[in-house]
């Protein structure tokens, strides 16, 4: 047994060192450290852009005095919106006075301004309010403005019943207003809700690439050692199931290591985010995405991340066992990169409605639990039990799965010429290829 | 002290590649281990070194199973020649190396040594893709001989090497045996087998056909070849004996295919008698080519139909 490890750690310290002193390897680790910043720093860069915007909106009425109070009141309104950090404000205001509305209507249709607002009194002597602007009837802007003009309207008929400014003010000053929440389960705020789905999803996206990426890496190492016939001369000096583990544990470490360069990456631009969004954005930013990662989904990020690794990777060595090229080992592995999509696309749409019961299910089948649970864990909607029994039939399922791959790669290894049937493969019969020997 | 084949069977489908296969080879001596294609060499070598189970049968060294013996016990040189392309010859050799548990600095220094021996110390930090198929294949016999096994076996070891470096190789043969160890090897160069081989094992369709020391095998058949050369007709029309078949004209000798109750000296006698003037006239037990061919030399066609169904595993 301990010789035994130690081969299949020669193994493994060959596929290791040949992945990660290649020069593509080195290339994509530093564009992974690269992303790792870019990943972290991009929320703050979006938003810093968001706030850049400016709203600029044109005013045209009857009378410059009015004119001027209308833009008054729409300037205070989008500012008091930006200032509370309502989503889709934007930094800056910029209200100005037009003679000409039609002009300005104009000017919004050629996107120079952001919208025009045009004042009129009916015969009454009521005030009447037209807007030209962009998007639909119910964006942030066009809310805003609508507010603004029926505080207009509602000043302009008090003061033409007599009431005097100062009146007029205590009248609509805002009154006390707090605010606590009775639901026990309320899982934050909205924004606090979005940077969950941000983390959960881009956890998933991390699983889900590693898989694919290294897993086919391991499928083509298998069917290049076949095809080059090296093979022959690997399973005189070391068994297959040796073979197997080293390889797995190989490749797999040599995507940890591009992985450590994507969370150093990350690590950096968590270091950064605080001077970069006080430069970008103030110092009233909102919380960022990571802050929702506690130690509990770290660990059982690695967890996941380990045992839905190894699943996958021993049926990827299995499928390269079974064709004698290495450009045909990305074909035989479609059914299983198919099978860990299943997975990622469950965990995307299902991210909304972690509590589905299609969700829970998912959340403890070997091939999906990776993806899905993560979702919810992150969501936090998991009770401790639920995890503990995800990752005992992830761990059951990478045994079944190492079974399943030695038989077939045991079978299949030495195979060459016409590509053999996965039933006849897997029905071969008792060991086909010896796979007990003592090492030395 | 041998390694014991004893009664090998193995299927593959429908395919039955072993049938009752048994010899057995003395330690410290060379072994060829001769057969058609698809005659089931490739799979008996394999069964020896335990990278495939037979149906049924056993293989011992010194009375041990094979499953049971330390894989340093063999060093094998599959007929497909194959390394890492991309890894240096030093990384590759040290590799395997490793895996049969050889200390680096030892591995190093073997490495070294052999290279100089075989003439290529200025490849050892090169790239095996970069090297000749020869040198390829020169790489490969060391990688399977770093960790000295005792039993070196050998599938088709002299293919693709030109006369210089097949001489190399049968240099290292001898050396080796000298130094005690176990040689067994399949080829289709049957003077080399005479060269090297002190003992051989023909097998024909999953069977052993002949076994036994070389010059046993060769006289098996209980006949002998007289050459004899002469300036008239070489095809020797005049020869009226029984059991004395002209089996190669040539232009410097004839080949005589005689039977075990034919005198050589009447073929003399014929020849002189007919005006003759004889340039060479000698006796020899038959070649080993010509027993393989009188023992295994059935119809091409059947054979081409038993390869394309041992397309899969049994390819020796």
């Amino acid at each position: 047994m301990r010789s035994s490890v130690h081969t299949a750690f020669l193994v493994a310290r060959r596929e290791y060192r040949v992945r990660v002193l290649n020069r593509t390897f080195a290339v994509m680790s530093g564009c992974a450290a690269l992303l790792g910043v870019v990943l972290v720093l991009l929320p703050i860069v979006l938003m810093s852009l968001a706030h850049q915007a400016t709203t600029r909106i044109a005013v045209a009425a009857p009378t410059p005095a009015l004119a001027a109070e209308a833009a008054s009141e729409i300037g205070a309104r989008l500012s008091a919106a930006t200032a509370v950090g309502t989503p889709g404000a934007t930094a800056g205001t910029f209200v100005v006075t037009v003679g000409d509305a039609a002009s300005a209507a104009a000017n919004v249709r050629a996107g120079r301004l952001d919208g025009a607002l045009d004042l009129a009194r009916d015969a009454s002597g009521e005030l009447q309010f037209r807007y030209v602007g962009r998007g639909d009837a119910g964006s942030l802007q066009v809310a805003l403005v609508r507010q603004a003009a029926a505080g207009l309207a509602v000043e302009d008929r008090l003061g033409r019943a007599g009431f005097d400014p100062a009146g007029r003010a205590s009248l609509f000053a805002p009154p006390a207003f707090a605010f606590a929440t009775a639901d026990a389960d309320a899982s934050g705020s909205v924004e606090d809700q979005v940077s969950r789905g941000l983390v959960g999803f881009g956890l998933n996206i991390v699983i889900y690439l590693a898989i694919i990426t290294y897993g086919y890496w391991i499928a083509s190492s298998v069917a290049e050692e076949k095809g080059s016939r090296v093979m022959e001369l690997l399973v005189s000096a070391a068994t297959p199931d040796e073979l197997l583990v080293g390889k797995v544990a190989g490749a797999g470490a040599a995507a940890l290591t591009q992985y450590a360069a994507l969370l150093a990456g990350g690590a950096v631009g968590l270091l950064l985010q605080g001077r970069v969004s006080d430069a970008l954005v103030g110092p009233s930013a909102a919380a960022t995405p990571v802050a929702s990662v506690s130690l509990g989904v770290l660990l059982a990020f690695g967890a996941y991340f380990a045992l839905g690794f190894a699943l996958y990777a021993g049926l990827y060595a299995a499928a390269g066992a079974m064709v004698g090229r290495q450009q045909d080992a990305s074909q035989v592995g479609m059914p299983i990169t198919m099978l860990a999509t299943v997975g990622y696309m469950a965990s995307t749409f299902g991210g909304s409605t972690p509590d589905a019961g299609w969700m829970t299910a998912l959340s403890v089948i070997p091939f999906s639990s990776p993806s899905t649970m993560l979702t919810r864990l992150v969501a936090g909607h998991v009770t401790l039990p639920e995890v503990a029994a995800s990752l005992g039939l992830l761990a059951a399922g990478v045994v079944a799965a190492f079974w399943l791959a030695a038989r077939i790669y045991r079978a299949a290894v030495l195979q060459y010429g016409q590509p053999a049937s996965l039933r006849r493969l897997l029905f071969a019969g008792r060991s086909p290829v010896a796979v007990d020997r003592p090492a030395a | 002290m041998s390694l014991v084949i004893a009664d090998l069977r193995k299927r593959f489908g429908e395919v039955r590649a072993l049938d009752g296969v048994s010899f057995s080879i003395p330690s410290g001596t060379v072994f060829g281990f001769l057969g058609g294609n698809g005659a089931g060499k490739t799979t008996t070598m394999r069964i020896m070194l335990d990278i495939l189970r037979a149906d049924s049968g056993s293989v011992t060294w010194n009375g041990v199973a094979s499953t049971e013996l330390p894989r340093r016990t063999w060093g094998y040189l599959p007929e497909e020649r194959g390394l890492y392309p991309r890894m240096t010859v030093l990384e590759q050799l040290l590799y395997f190396a490793s895996l049969y548990r050889v200390p680096a600095d030892r591995a190093r220094r073997d490495v070294d040594a052999w290279l100089e021996r075989f003439r290529i110390p200025q490849h050892r930090d090169r790239r095996v893709e970069e090297l000749s198929k020869g040198n390829q294949q020169k790489i490969q016999f060391l990688a399977a001989i770093l960790h000295d096994p005792d039993v070196l076996v050998m599938d088709e070891p002299f293919s693709g090497l030109d006369p210089v470096n097949a001489a190399m190789l049968r240099a290292a043969f001898l050396e080796m045996r000298d130094r005690g160890k176990t040689l067994v090897f399949s080829t289709h160069e049957l003077a080399t087998v005479e060269e090297l081989c002190d003992a051989v094992a023909i097998v024909d369709r999953g069977r052993v056909v002949a076994h036994g020391a070389t010059r046993e095998v060769r006289r098996m058949r209980g006949r002998r070849v007289v050459r004899l050369g002469v300036t008239g007709d070489p095809a020797l029309p005049w020869l009226s004996i029984p059991d004395a078949l002209v089996r190669r004209p040539g232009r410097d000798a004839t080949e005589i295919d005689v039977g075990a109750a034919v005198d050589p000296s009447e073929i003399l006698g014929q020849a002189l008698a007919h005006g003759e003037t004889v340039t060479r006239f000698e006796t020899a037990d038959p070649t080993l080519e010509q027993v393989f061919i009188d023992l295994v030399g059935h119809d091409p066609a059947a054979e081409e139909r038993t390869l394309a169904s041992l397309a899969t595993p049994a390819e020796g």
